[in-house]
């Protein structure tokens, strides 16, 4: 009997040991299944709509708190290899990669260190984009350190670490590139934005940089960008700007970094601010650099001059520029010239020594020629001899094509076909 | 008695009453564990459970998104185009993953609520490519029923058909199969969709493959193929092998024989091996010839029974071409394919040692108990190095480099060099500033034998002050062999740094590029530079040759011109033998003029040698005269070379824009 009443109670009290009441939530949670991700959940599509839309807001509750996933680089392997042609939106790769990097950037950093490469097979992801720009919103300094370890892969992280540090602090953004400005061969596609709000923060703190080489090229740059993004606020910019800072500006901006890029012809746009032409102008007249004078003449600065007064241009050209390269870009101003001023254009020609350099400058005035001086070009063409003639239609046809894609980019709004 | 009878009764209903108290502290202790704080320890084992789970991601309410979470939860039919607009600001550009997230979410709920509203709106953004993505995306998820017909009203074009067509191969292939216009499609997920259906029901699968598959490209039929066979063959082979060798269609049975044993090896080796000897292999299926398979299996386990298996294939393949016409590689005659070993060598790989120490005998020991001969073997061992080599960080490489460059006698052997080649490579891609500082360490006769793929690898880094680093290093015999003008050419990019490095170069003809490689690269960056450096080595014929010959390439009136105003002797000679290079394709009777004006007998011979090929048949009697006269310094071959190729048109030259 003792015994009965004993195990009855004790089974009893068994099952009288509930669970606790659950604390009233103070946060809107997800609602998709615990436990699986979003990232997983997309991954095998659930046919019930609840689940769907659960899903829908897991995913978005997860941008904001990164779920207690166990990530691995295999797996992420796995994602890249997954073909994503269609899919709407960040491909499921680039998400887990995202997940990862805000939970645990350095583990999936060691994980590609101790691979020897970022790259995934079939990936078309920027995974190293991704991993730096999560890491440096959480830690800039550790993010920046780890980024300069990495080899080949150093420009792509540490121009993900800067973007990522200008959107909240511009001014270390600023510092961080500043200090590292080396690693941006060139220097001309800095990662500063200027499509951003801190677009003033980031001008006011490259001002107050220590003057150098570094504010100077940052300074060129960054205000190319503004030009680009911000037309009539840099037009702003440029009149309050203290002379000595346009000067530096100027500077900086033809150190080489302004250069054309090697198989491009059309260069970077110049921004079209007053003075700034004769500035630039004035600059390589004074220090000869040919880098800059091979930008100058390719540029807006060299056309537009060619237009008006195609022998001073020429002439000029042929002072600064040198090599094959100063001879290519310097029989390209016929074709502007051409296009604008035929008739000078065509003394301009005459005025050149019998050669290679003046049958370059035929095809490229023949290329901008306008269909009204179609028989003057031909009557021209038709005293070469054939070897000559050979030259002149490759030059022509690679001077039309050039024309061809400045007036697309044109069109389509971009300065650079100006 | 009733009183004795109440006392007992009395005691025993205490005493019954004090056991089940106990019981039930028991009871409750088992539960909880006996801790002196039981309850609140049931509480922490259920937070524990709860730790370990995943938690759910919160969005903090009071924060923007949170409280725009609430009001689209909350939001009417109509509230939602507007909180849609709301998406951009709330989330700025650089927030690209939250933005996505939360405008598909807020589709998802406006669907399944008004379902024609959503639609009508996307509509009316025609330009919004990415809303009408995620509006197609959360159409299929949430409101499956509704794809259809939304589908079929076509308000909606790219991408939203391809994203539908993309989910709906993914969730319901055999909507699917049937929203999918006739007609060849380049980009559709025909292969997903079967993928997905075969997961279901694989016989339903194949009968698609069969009737659609040839409005779909090779490789989309080959992905739906290999995911039948491997479906089917889990869930009932027997059913899979009588249809796939019932297929009526002669190539669709070949290859899904071929996946088939593919499938097979995997699992089976031997039984594919016995299933392989019963059927016609037929042609080579590059990547999916289930011989390959059958191989690779077999070298996980026994290389030299893969190496034999291998060879019965050839011998079987080789005996069908005598007979035949086939593409098929394993009747080429030349041994092996290629694809073969290097599947063999992915196979065995994982097998040797990570450690280079252990890792360099073992690779020496591979294939020596199998039956290849010496060329397979070099084969197998390159594939296993490349395959290795890349798994290796710079340090590991670096490693291994040493144990393979003893400091005293570098070993030579064929694998020895194929092996520095490769970690060469490795090394000078992952870290050119290391590479070049351990190239620095080794004593000369070691830079001696690794220098051509040193001066390449440090070369294509790309930066010309690595070059100019390496340039001393190089040994003098380096300079004169294979990879030398291409680095005296590097060099010029850093002319006055480097041109102390050109002038210590002997001048003969075994140093005869470099010297005018270098002068060739600087006078096309920078010809005044370039002539004056020129004009001050007096003796140096090539570097002058080289400079006129790529300066007249641009400007040739300048060059001329400069070569004229030189003083009579090796410089001249020099410039006038480059002008005969540069002009004889444009101008061969100005470079007719220059050849007679080379002062050096066998050089002049040269340049009219060359100048006779450009102008060929088009060139006056007179020229051929003097050509015979100048050719008299020069062998009897050469002459005759010359001469024929008078008889030829001049060769079309290749120009630059």
């Amino acid at each position: 009997m003792a015994f009965v009443s004993f195990v009855a109670a004790a089974v009893a009290a068994w099952f009288s040991a509930g669970p606790p009441a659950a604390a009233p939530a103070k946060r809107i949670a997800g609602i998709s299944s615990p436990g699986k991700s979003a990232t997983e959940a997309d991954e095998t599509p659930d046919t019930s709509p609840a689940k769907a839309l659960a899903a829908a807001e897991r995913a978005l509750a997860e941008e904001f708190d990164s779920p207690n996933e166990h990530f691995t680089g295999e797996r992420l392997a796995e994602l890249c290899l997954a073909d994503t042609i269609d899919l709407a939106g960040q491909d499921l790769a680039a998400r887990y990669a995202r997940r990862w990097a805000m939970k645990s950037p350095r583990e999936m950093y060691e994980w590609f260190q101790r691979r020897g490469s970022f790259d995934l097979p079939g990936s078309a992801q920027d995974i190293i984009a991704i991993l730096f720009t999560e890491w440096a919103k959480q830690d800039a300094g550790a993010a920046m350190q780890a980024a300069l370890k990495c080899c080949q892969n150093c420009g792509g992280a540490m121009r993900a670490v800067v973007s990522a540090v200008q959107r909240t602090d511009p001014t270390r953004a600023v510092a961080l590139l500043a200090e590292h400005l080396d690693y941006f061969r060139g220097g001309w596609d800095l990662p500063l934005s200027a499509k951003d709000f801190g677009y003033r923060a980031t001008w006011e703190a490259i001002n107050q940089l220590p003057a150098g080489r570094s504010r100077s090229v940052l300074l060129a740059s960054y205000f190319n960008d503004l030009w680009t993004s911000r037309r009539e606020e840099s037009v702003r910019i440029w009149q309050e700007l203290p002379a000595e800072l346009r000067a530096e500006l100027v500077t900086g901006s033809f150190t080489g970094v302004a250069a054309m890029r090697r198989g491009v012809r059309v260069p970077q746009p110049i921004p079209r601010v007053e003075g700034m032409d004769e500035m630039r102008r004035r600059y390589v007249e004074t220090t000869g650099d040919a880098a800059a004078a091979a930008h100058f003449v390719a540029s807006r600065s060299g056309r537009e001059w060619a237009q008006r007064d195609p022998a001073a241009a020429v002439t000029w050209a042929q002072q600064y520029l040198k090599g094959e390269a100063g001879v290519k870009a310097t029989a390209r101003l016929f074709c502007p010239a051409a296009a604008q001023n035929f008739d000078a254009a065509l003394q301009a020609l005459e005025a050149l020594p019998p050669g290679v350099f003046r049958v370059r400058a035929l095809g490229n005035l023949a290329a901008g020629a306008s269909t009204k001086h179609a028989a003057e070009v031909e009557a021209l063409l038709a005293a070469l001899p054939g070897e000559d003639r050979r030259l002149v239609d490759v030059v022509r046809r690679a001077a039309e094509s050039d024309e061809k894609l400045r007036a697309l980019l044109k069109a389509a709004g971009n300065p650079r076909g100006e | 008695m009733p009183a004795r009878f109440g006392y007992r009764s009395l005691s025993t209903f205490i005493f019954a009453a004090v056991c089940g108290a106990g019981g039930w502290i028991a009871g409750r202790a088992a539960h909880e564990g006996m801790q002196p704080a039981g309850r609140p320890q049931h509480q922490r084992a259920d937070a524990r459970t709860a730790a370990m789970a995943p938690k759910p991601p919160q969005v903090t309410a009071d924060s923007p998104a949170g409280q725009w979470m609430a009001r689209v939860k909350a939001a009417a039919p109509g509230e939602f185009a507007a909180l849609l607009e709301e998406v951009p600001n709330l989330f700025p550009e650089y927030e690209s993953a939250k933005r996505e997230a939360a405008s598909k979410w807020l589709l998802g709920l406006w669907i399944t609520r008004d379902t024609e509203g959503a639609l009508d709106y996307v509509a009316g953004k025609s330009s919004d490519s990415t809303l009408q993505g995620y509006f197609g995306v959360m159409l299929v998820r949430v409101a499956p029923e509704k794809v259809v017909p939304i589908f079929q009203k076509k308000v909606l074009g790219f991408p939203f058909t391809e994203v539908v067509l993309r989910h709906l191969a993914e969730t319901d292939p055999l909507t699917f199969l049937k929203l999918e216009p006739p007609g060849f499609h380049q980009n559709s997920p025909f292969a997903q969709a079967l993928r997905t259906l075969a997961g279901r029901d694989p016989a339903a699968a194949a009968a698609a493959l069969v009737e659609k598959g040839a409005n779909y490209p090779d490789d989309a039929r080959r992905e739906a193929l290999v995911a039948i066979v491997n479906a089917w063959m889990a869930r009932d082979a027997g059913a899979l092998r009588d249809w796939l060798t019932g297929l009526k269609d002669a190539d669709l049975r070949h290859r899904a024989q071929h996946v088939w044993l593919t499938a097979l090896a995997k699992t089976d080796a031997a039984a594919a091996q016995r299933e392989l000897a019963k059927m016609d292999a037929g042609a080579w299926l590059t990547e999916e010839d289930g011989r390959v398979a059958i191989v690779t299996a077999l070298a996980r386990e026994n290389l030299p029974a893969a190496v034999l298996e291998m060879k019965r294939l050839t011998a079987a393949a080789k005996a069908t071409e005598a007979s035949a016409e086939t593409s098929d590689p394993f009747a080429s005659g030349s041994g092996s394919p290629r694809d073969m070993w290097w599947a063999v060598a992915k196979a065995v790989a994982p097998r040797l040692p990570r450690d280079p120490a252990l890792w360099l005998p073992a690779l020496r020991e591979i294939g020596k108990d199998c039956e290849m001969d010496a060329g397979e073997r070099q084969s197998l061992q390159r594939h296993l190095a490349d395959i290795r080599i890349q798994e290796w960080s710079t340090e590991t490489a670096l490693e291994a480099m040493k144990m393979l460059l003893p400091a005293s006698s570098p070993p030579r052997d064929d694998l020895s060099d194929s092996l520095r080649n490769t970690l060469t490579r490795k090394l000078t891609q992952a870290d050119p500033d290391l590479s070049l500082q351990y190239y620095g360490s080794l004593p000369e006769a070691t830079r001696k034998e690794l220098s051509f793929e040193f001066i390449r690898g440090i070369i294509n880094a790309g930066d010309p002050a690595l070059t100019l680093r390496m340039a001393p290093l190089v040994p003098l015999e380096r300079w004169w062999m294979s990879g030398a003008n291409t680095l005296a050419g590097e060099l010029a990019k850093t002319p006055e740094a480097a041109k102390t490095l050109i002038e210590a170069l002997p001048l003969n003809s075994n140093y005869q590029e470099a010297h005018a490689d270098f002068a060739r690269e600087w006078g096309r960056r920078d010809p005044a530079a370039a002539a004056q450096w020129v004009a001050s080595r007096p003796e140096n014929v090539y570097a002058a040759q080289g400079l006129a010959e790529s300066w007249a390439g641009f400007d040739d009136t300048a060059a001329s011109a400069w070569a004229a105003a030189l003083p009579e002797g090796k410089l001249r000679d020099g410039a006038a033998r480059g002008l005969v290079n540069a002009l004889a394709p444009i101008e061969p009777e100005a470079a007719w003029k220059w050849a007679s004006a080379i002062s050096i007998p066998y050089q002049a011979a040269q340049a009219y040698r060359d100048l006779a090929r450009w102008w060929g048949n088009k060139a006056p009697p007179e020229f051929v005269a003097a050509l015979n006269e100048a050719m008299k310094h020069s062998d009897a071959s050469d002459r005759e070379a010359a001469l024929e190729s008078m008889k030829q048109p001049p060769p079309e030259r290749h120009i630059n824009p």
